[in-house]
């Protein structure tokens, strides 16, 4: 798991950190800011590689709209939830770290933007094939969209942890 | 039978006077630049668009200040108040047996005001196609207005791709400068899937942060 090995008995645990609850309430605000945009070609981004991994897999697809495509016959609506954007939109405030320089920092979350776009995708496939080999969508997307939220949210735990931990 | 000129000098001459007198050369086409207020012309003696009241309706070719040797065309009149429309597009872009809505927003020129009333027609094959209301009329007070379409389709209507062209018209029955806007909506009756997490999602995450927590203060206290 991405958990790391910490010795909890000798920090203050975080959320009793000023400067941690400051980047929690900048997390709340991103992702209200996120929603506030269409991210079109984000969900078309999306929509279309997940096409191609489903094409390359053998499945029939085809594209509908920008944002729907429809795969075994079956219409798919990708939404901004979907794209992964606010959870990285969110993950923002918790990864900046002061210390380091613009580029440094903006050049660390172009590495996480293109980490969760990929497990993005890795999680929306896993959520095709095992729809499509008879486990309800319910159970195949969005339970493993909560492991993967989960996911992230150790990696950032680790992440910010460690930020704090070096103020 | 024409007449030629007898004399090359002849010639010279007329182009001459011709060079003088107009101030369009012949063979050189006039350029077309906007003026103020966005009122252009493509060429002397077309339509100023959006329209001008008066003698300065149609375009005219003007020298350039600076440059004498260019010509430009130049809408001149005074401004008639006038309008477009414009339409989002149709959201979500396919639909079931539910609505699609799509703003209409009438953006007013040279202080355009009052009543703009909006007609709309769904065009496309297959049939039965989806249905829209009229959408209400939008009064323009304050430099723009909206209204909102509606595009609905029943469980009768047939799968496939229409296109939805909303007219308008002001009080004195004049359309938009910019014509009537088209959006486009497609009807399925195969139940699509919304991708992305959802409450579930949520309800999953929450489910094994409450787990992941009970297990750190659980080893917090073990090492402690």
């Amino acid at each position: 798991m991405l958990h790391a090995k910490l010795d909890l008995a000798a920090i203050r645990m975080p959320w009793l950190n000023r400067e941690f609850l400051l980047r929690a309430s900048f997390v709340a605000l991103f992702v209200l800011l996120t929603y506030q945009f269409p991210w079109r070609w984000l969900r078309f981004v999306t929509s279309a590689a997940v096409l191609r991994i489903s094409s390359s897999l053998g499945m029939a697809t085809a594209r509908v709209s920008f944002d729907t495509i429809r795969i075994q016959g079956q219409l798919f609506r990708v939404v901004i939830a979907c794209t992964f954007v606010d959870v990285f939109m969110g993950s923002i405030p918790l990864l900046w770290d002061v210390r380091k320089s613009l580029l440094r920092n903006a050049s660390r979350l172009l590495a996480v933007a293109v980490i969760f776009f990929g497990l993005n995708l890795v999680r929306l496939e896993i959520a095709q094939v095992l729809y499509f080999r008879g486990v309800p969508w319910t159970l195949a997307d969005e339970v493993l969209g909560g492991f993967a939220y989960f996911a992230v949210w150790l990696f950032l735990w680790r992440r910010t942890w460690r930020l704090l931990r070096e103020v | 039978m024409q007449r030629t000129p007898t004399h090359p000098a002849l010639g010279f001459l007329v182009l001459g006077a011709l060079l003088v007198s107009s101030p369009t050369t012949p063979g050189q086409s006039c350029s077309f630049k906007p003026v103020l207020q966005g009122r252009v012309c493509t060429k002397p003696g077309a339509p100023c668009k959006p329209p001008t009241v008066g003698s300065g309706n149609v375009g005219k070719c003007t020298t350039e200040g600076l440059h004498p040797e260019e010509l430009a065309c130049e809408c001149q009149g005074s401004p008639t108040p006038s309008y477009n429309i414009t339409l989002s597009p149709l959201s979500p872009t396919y639909i079931d047996t539910d609505v699609a809505t799509s703003t209409i927003t009438v953006i007013a020129f040279n202080g355009f005001t009052g009543k703009v009333d909006f007609s709309c027609t769904v065009s496309g094959v297959p049939h039965p196609a989806p249905s829209c209301a009229n959408p209400a009329s939008a009064t323009v007070t304050n430099g723009s207005a909206t209204s909102l379409l509606r595009v609905s389709a029943s469980t009768s209507a047939a799968e496939g791709t229409y296109t939805v062209t909303v007219n308008a018209v002001d009080g004195h029955g004049r359309p938009p400068d910019n014509g009537s806007q088209s959006s486009t909506v497609s009807v399925s009756h195969v139940r699509w899937i919304l991708m992305g997490g959802g409450r579930i999602s949520l309800l999953t995450f929450v489910a094994l942060l409450a787990l992941w927590s009970v297990r750190l203060l659980w080893r917090d206290k073990r090492d402690a």
